[in-house]
């Protein structure tokens, strides 16, 4: 019967040693009953897993238990094949084991099957596993996000293709005072109160930022808001662009916004500022015209008033003198000459002061001008007052320049006129009863020249004059400023400052070095200088 | 040359002016045969012959107008585009002589037709020496118009 059975079968003696295996014992191991008899099937064992099986057999041998137990057994090909062991004792009537019979039961496709299910389920549960992690690593993604979306200042809106909202931050939501609509977006200008700049015209839908993202469109407009969420309207920039999936196709769009209502009353604070101070200048300058109108309604009665009577002092006092001198006794005539010369003197003033004014008014007329030929002509004006000197001039070859002819030649008259009158000392040694005189003083000598100094043309009149101390030289260009004693050098004290007020029409510059006893040197120029930083020989009569 | 040919009209307002003037003129005999207008109006009833100077002709008219600019009534600009804008009057020498060297009032002047302008010197020399000049210029180097001439030319008007 145990030979028709489809297990493996045996039978051991009480000691465990197998006395009977069935013919699939034999047909499987490949094995004879003289190889297995005893304990020799130990060889059909793998030799890893033999001691646990020794150990529970002998075990179940000591304590008369049934044994069971799963181990590989030898097949006859050499390859191993696992089976389910079980080892019942039988008992004689007194409860000895009188023998044990064994059945090995092949369990190998069973096992297999377990293997493949358990593999399974561990390729299930690791699974499992990763999508857990990448759930967990897409929440803090989402969170990250989040909270990124959310300390925005900015607010950020993103919708998909069909225009529903996906994304509306914590920023968009103060900033709108409403969170993100279900509406169709033809509702959305309504429903958030957008209007265009003008602040009554409701924002086109089409022209709405996110949506002409969808579009593929790039944008950042200006927008006006007012709802009833908001207490008063704010204004807005928003720059939109198209959202775009993994291939670059768009799927959607995304407006970020921020509240630039202050930045907008700023710059209309500014605007106003400006248009304010635009509006004073107007003012001002035309306040400045009426003021100018009124100094030359002054030049113009200063001019016709001051000189008539100047003009009447003068001629009545000549014709005492000339019609009753005879008359009169020396002191009389004395006090007459004082008049005059003081008549003389004033209406000098007066030209003069005009003169200086109407630099001040008159626009520049600026033009290409012979340095040389106006040079000459204030010589040539001069003639009379170095009658009967000896006065050399050394003007030099200039160039031709632009700049108010008029003008330029009042600064040389001026310059030349005081060249020649403070170098009036200066009496020369030739051809007079001085000739034997021990130490000859030289003659007055008077040049005109000019030289470059960083790129910019710098006119000189230089003369071996009285000279002054530099001292005093800041008073030089003030007006009615006057370096030397009227018995001395006669003047006015305006001429300098006529010429610092031409030159520095013409956007130059006039400085003057000089030595007590030795001699004067002006300077000017006729351009601005190129130059912040200028260096200057001496001081600097600049512009106020 | 009679009596009723007068060779200068002075338009001059102020006293002491005129006096300077009358006095330069006369140191040159040439006063005897002036006419002093003391404002613009009386300076153009003279010259047009009208008002008190009704009786007056204008077949002797001044062979030189000696013209200030600041005057009552009617100013020197005014006297001076009226003398220039009349056919009787246009060809009388109009010298301008004022205390102004304003260029709006050269300008003006030389464009209303003045013959000269001459800013009155300060210096009583001068101012001599200039009137002198001005009144010898005028009356006996200058040519005047012939007075047919003028007459040929108001008759063809």
């Amino acid at each position: 019967m145990a030979n028709g059975i489809e297990q493996l079968a045996w039978m051991a003696e009480a000691d465990g040693s197998i006395s009977w295996y069935n013919q699939r014992w034999y047909e499987y191991t490949g094995t004879t009953l003289e190889q297995m008899q005893g304990w020799g099937w130990q060889s059909v064992y793998d030799p890893e897993v033999l001691p646990r099986v020794l150990e529970g057999w002998k075990d179940a041998i000591a304590t008369a238990k049934p044994f069971g137990m799963e181990f590989p057994l030898r097949g006859a090909d050499g390859s191993f094949r696992a089976f389910l062991t079980r080892v019942m004792p039988v008992k004689d009537p007194h409860g000895r084991v009188v023998r044990w019979f064994g059945t090995n039961t092949d369990i190998s496709e069973r096992k297999q099957a377990e293997e493949r299910l358990a593999g399974q389920a561990e390729e299930l549960a690791r699974q499992a596993e990763e999508l857990a992690r990448s759930r967990q690593e897409l929440e803090t993604q989402t969170l990250m996000l989040q909270s990124v979306l959310d300390s925005m200042t900015e607010g950020l809106a993103a919708v998909d293709e069909q225009g529903k909202f996906v994304i509306w931050n914590v920023a968009a939501e103060k900033i709108l005072g409403m969170g993100a609509t279900d509406l169709p977006s033809p509702e959305w200008t309504g429903h958030y109160g957008l209007f265009l700049p003008d602040t009554v015209t409701p924002f086109p839908t089409e022209q709405l930022p996110v949506l002409r993202a969808i579009r593929g469109e790039v944008s950042t407009t200006e927008m006006f808001v007012r709802n009833h969420e908001m207490a008063e309207g704010i204004w807005i920039e928003v720059s939109s662009g198209p959202r775009k999936n993994g291939d670059g196709v768009v799927c959607g769009g995304v407006a970020a916004f921020r509240d630039i209502t202050k930045r907008k009353a700023d710059e209309r604070e500014i605007r106003k500022l400006t248009d304010e101070l635009e509006h004073r200048v107007v003012e001002r300058t035309a306040q400045l015209e009426t003021a100018n109108k009124e100094l030359e309604a002054f030049s113009y009665s200063v001019s016709h008033d001051l000189r008539a009577p100047l003009r009447h002092i003068g001629g009545f006092s000549k014709m005492l003198v000339e019609e009753f001198g005879s008359t009169l006794d020396p002191t009389a005539q004395h006090y007459l000459d004082r008049i005059q010369s003081g008549t003389q003197k004033m209406g000098m003033l007066v030209d003069e002061l005009l003169s200086l004014a109407r630099v001040g008014r008159q626009a520049l007329n600026r033009q290409p001008a012979r340095l040389n030929a106006i040079v000459a002509e204030v010589i040539a004006i001069l003639q009379p007052e170095r009658e009967g000197r000896s006065v050399e001039w050394v003007v030099a070859d200039l160039p031709v320049v632009e700049c108010d002819p008029v003008l330029v030649k009042q600064v040389f008259q001026n310059l030349l006129a005081n060249a020649l009158k403070f170098t009036r000392p200066r009496v020369g040694t030739d051809g007079s009863a001085q000739a034997e005189t021990p130490a000859p003083t030289p003659c007055a000598v008077i040049e005109v020249s000019h030289k470059e100094d960083e790129g910019q043309l710098v006119f000189m009149v230089r003369d071996n004059g009285v000279g002054f101390n530099m001292k005093y030289v800041d008073k030089l260009f003030g007006v009615f400023q006057r370096l030397h004693r009227a018995e001395d050098f006669e003047g006015t004290g305006i001429g300098l400052a006529t010429v610092q007020r031409i030159v520095q029409k013409h956007g130059g510059r006039v400085w003057a070095d000089a030595e007590l006893g030795k001699g004067a040197t002006f300077y000017f120029t006729l351009t601005a200088a190129k130059q912040i930083e200028s260096k200057s020989n001496g001081a600097t009569a600049g512009g106020q | 040359m009679n009596s009723e040919e007068l060779a200068i009209l002075l338009v001059e307002d102020n006293q002491d002016d005129m006096d300077l003037a009358l006095h330069a003129l006369r140191r040159e005999n040439l006063a005897n045969r002036i006419f002093v207008a003391r404002d613009g109006e009386e300076a153009l009833d003279f010259l047009f012959c009208r008002g008190t100077f009704g009786h007056r002709s204008f077949d002797h008219p001044p062979k030189l107008v000696l013209l200030d600019l600041k005057l009552p009534k009617v100013d020197g600009m005014e006297v001076l585009r009226q003398i220039k804008s009349e056919a009787r009057t246009k060809t009388i020498p109009v010298v301008i002589m004022t205390s102004s060297k304003e260029e709006r009032d050269l300008v003006a002047g030389y464009t209303l037709g003045a013959n000269s302008y001459i800013q009155k010197p300060v210096d009583f020399d001068q101012f001599r020496e200039t009137v002198k000049n001005v009144g010898l210029y005028w009356l006996v180097t200058n040519q005047p118009v012939p007075t047919n001439g003028v007459h040929e030319t108001v008759a063809r008007r």
